[in-house]
């Protein structure tokens, strides 16, 4: 070994005064232990201040009693490791002279100097750091507390582009995924906040809408949430999502009932505004009757009297020209009148003129005999009638309409008397036989056929007509509908027959091609519907 | 009693003039009925008052007063005269109604058959003429049970 020169000397030495102001005025306690005994060699003046004890009574300890009680086996666990590793670190605390506590980071590591080895154990005070720790905890509890008392789910995912984690989850939130409990997270419970699908990526569509993305979803246990999403991005580059999820449920599930309501509401109204137009509809036709029947029997009265007095005055005629024939023939004029052509002449254009009066007065006296059995002013109570009879009065009050154009077939079936307002049917058969009749253009045919049906009575109208177009047919029976034009149709027509059938317990079958013609057919029961009407009137 | 019987008054009440004047004419053609018609109702019950009559025949609507009154009046005055009434209006209820209330003989619509109608005021007539009859048979036996009682009496006094 060469001796060192005098300028390594020297410098050694320079170094060591350096080091070992160093030591004397590090901030941190430094102690020097014997790497065999633990026994306290040397110590800092920081190492005093720290633990209260003089460098005398230091002089006199083992190194864990520097520490309190419970650490001293850490102590002697961090002796140990140095010793056999070299080095080693721990969070420990003094044990002051004063009996106070300190917290220390101790960092121990074994040194050799030439012949020399020692222990050298830094014990830096970090009561500062541990308070900012221990507030930092607090602040970090009390937001915890707040977020856990939200009634939303609110959480924090981290690294969502790579390796997503789930960094915080408040207790909603949890509830919201794991139960009531908010225990267990497993793997895949990231994706599942979304419904087991993978995240959106925070691409620049979405965060260009103010960074939110925004969405329902609804999960196959009947459950809706409401997600939003904040993005933002970390200093390391990664990206981090706060999940804002509201259960929606019962909110959803509100919305729906109030839906359905509404929609039963409408529902309700239109069936009550068809209801009532009918109910007026109903009105408007048992005023109409009562009205008709007013004006029959007043026409009725008028029209009677003077037929009368013309009726009796051509019997009167036919009676007095019968006692003028017999009277010449008694007489002696019997001869000279039958040789004078213009006499007999005169006499016999009489005869053949009464003979037409009688004709025309007679049709006249049929058509007010039907019009007064059409509105049945004798039977506006309910009766049994043959309804043959009331096809038949209907059909010479709507002759008019018909003559000439439209040839009516009979097909009349041998049919039981039915119980019903005999107006009321009358009043049927003339609205449909009016539909035919309008529905025909030029020449046509209708054909009216009665049978039985179980204890039914059917009538049935086919006419040779332009139909009805599907989509028209569903409305027909609806009050107001007409396809006829203003002052042709009231649109009541088919209302009112539906109405009086409804009165009746019967039914109605409509039938039509467009081109072909229309087939209705009116189903009246024989007995027990009629009286049940009456009932009900 | 012979000549009651070939003198038969009939009473026609009509407010139209032409029925009144079809009537009169087939009566007049066809029998030898004494008819007196009037278009007011109330000269017609007035008549009744003062003349015996055999059958009167009215119509239903009129403006001074309707058919019914007039004949229940009629009833008042002179009980054993049938009456009909004759009638354009097509309410057989109130028809009804008029025959049960005034005890009608017969009831005709408007327009009329003229056999029907001489028919009926022959029977009328006649049933006129037979009650008439067995008033007169009643009062005859009334009559003649008085003088049976008188007899009777008459006996007894000779006797006891």
């Amino acid at each position: 070994m060469t001796r060192p020169s005098e300028d390594e000397i020297q410098r050694l030495r320079a170094s060591e005064e350096k080091y070992r102001l160093m030591v004397q005025r590090a901030n941190d306690a430094i102690f020097a232990i014997d790497p065999e005994s633990a026994a306290i060699l040397e110590v800092n003046p920081k190492a005093e201040e720290m633990t209260g004890f003089s460098a005398a009574e230091l002089a006199k300890m083992k190194v864990w009693d520097l520490h309190p009680e419970d650490e001293r086996e850490l102590a002697a666990e961090l002796f140990e490791l140095v010793s056999t590793a070299g080095s080693g670190t721990r969070t420990l605390h003094f044990l002051t002279k004063k009996g106070a506590t300190l917290a220390v980071d101790v960092s121990s590591s074994f040194i050799k100097s030439g012949t020399r080895t020692f222990i050298q154990r830094n014990c830096h005070d970090v009561t500062d750091r541990t308070r900012l720790e221990v507030e930092h905890m607090a602040q970090r509890d009390y937001y915890e507390f707040i977020f856990n008392m939200m009634p939303v789910g609110v959480g924090v995912r981290k690294n969502i582009n790579n390796k997503p984690f789930i960094e915080f989850e408040n207790r909603r939130l949890k509830e919201m995924f794991h139960g009531e409990d908010g225990e267990h997270h497993d793997e895949s419970h990231a994706e599942w906040h979304r419904g087991g699908e993978a995240p959106p990526l925070p691409t620049k569509a979405i965060l260009s809408e103010d960074g939110v993305y925004s969405e329902e979803r609804t999960y196959p246990d009947g459950r809706v949430f409401q997600y939003t999403l904040n993005y933002y991005r970390n200093t390391d580059d990664s990206w981090s999502e706060l999940q804002v999820v509201r259960d929606i449920t019962h909110r959803k599930e509100l919305e729906n009932q109030l839906r359905e309501a509404m929609e039963g509401l409408e529902r309700k109204v239109e069936e009550r505004t068809l209801e009532l137009r009918r109910k007026q509809t109903q009105l408007v036709q048992s005023e109409k009757m009562a009205a008709l029947g007013h004006l029959v029997a007043g026409v009725a009265h008028e029209i009677n009297t003077p037929l009368g007095a013309l009726k009796s005055n051509n019997d009167l005629l036919v009676r007095s020209m019968a006692r003028l024939r017999s009277v010449i023939e008694e007489s002696e004029l019997s001869e000279v009148v039958k040789q004078d052509t213009r006499l007999t002449k005169v006499l016999d254009g009489i005869d053949s003129s009464t003979g037409v009066n009688q004709t025309a007065m007679e049709r006249i006296v049929k058509l007010v005999r039907s019009l007064k059995k059409f509105a049945r002013l004798d039977e506006a109570e309910q009766d049994e009638v043959d309804i043959r009879e009331g096809l038949e009065s209907t059909l010479l009050l709507v002759h008019h309409e018909l003559k000439d154009r439209i040839e009516v077939h009979r097909e009349y079936g041998d049919i039981p008397r039915i119980y019903c307002y005999p107006n009321q049917i009358n009043q049927i058969f003339m609205n449909v036989i009016v539909n035919a009749s309008q529905a025909i253009q030029g020449k046509g045919d209708i054909f009216i056929k009665t049978s039985t049906r179980d204890d039914n009575v059917v009538v049935e109208f086919r006419d040779t007509g332009k139909g009805i177009s599907p989509e028209n047919l569903e409305r027909v029976f609806d009050p107001g509908f007409t396809t006829k034009g203003v002052g042709i149709g009231t649109g009541l027509g088919l209302s009112i027959v539906y109405q009086i059938i409804q009165d009746h317990h019967g039914d109605i079958e409509l039938e039509s091609s467009v081109g072909k013609g229309t087939t209705v057919r009116i189903i009246l029961p024989i007995s027990q519907g009629g009286k049940d009407a009456r009932d009900r009137g | 009693m012979p000549g009651t019987e070939d003198k038969v008054t009939i009473v026609i009440v009509d407010d139209e003039d032409m029925v009144l004047t079809s009537l009169s004419s087939l009566l007049s053609l066809e029998t030898e009925y004494d008819v007196k018609s009037y278009t007011s109702p109330k000269e017609a019950l007035s008549y009744v008052r003062e003349n015996d009559v055999d059958i009167v025949l009215s119509d239903y609507l009129m403006p001074e007063m309707d058919g019914i009154s007039f004949l229940a009046q009629v009833r008042e005055v002179r009980p054993e005269v049938p009456r009909i009434i004759l009638t354009g209006y097509a309410d057989k209820e109130n028809a009804i109604k008029a025959i049960n209330e005034v005890g009608l003989f017969q009831y005709i619509e408007k327009p009329w058959d003229n056999d029907d109608l001489l028919i009926i005021l022959r029977n009328g007539i006649e049933r006129k003429r037979l009650v008439s009859q067995l008033q007169e048979k009643i009062g005859q036996i009334n009559a003649a049970y008085g003088d049976l009682q008188d007899m009777h009496k008459a006996i007894l006094k000779t006797f006891v």
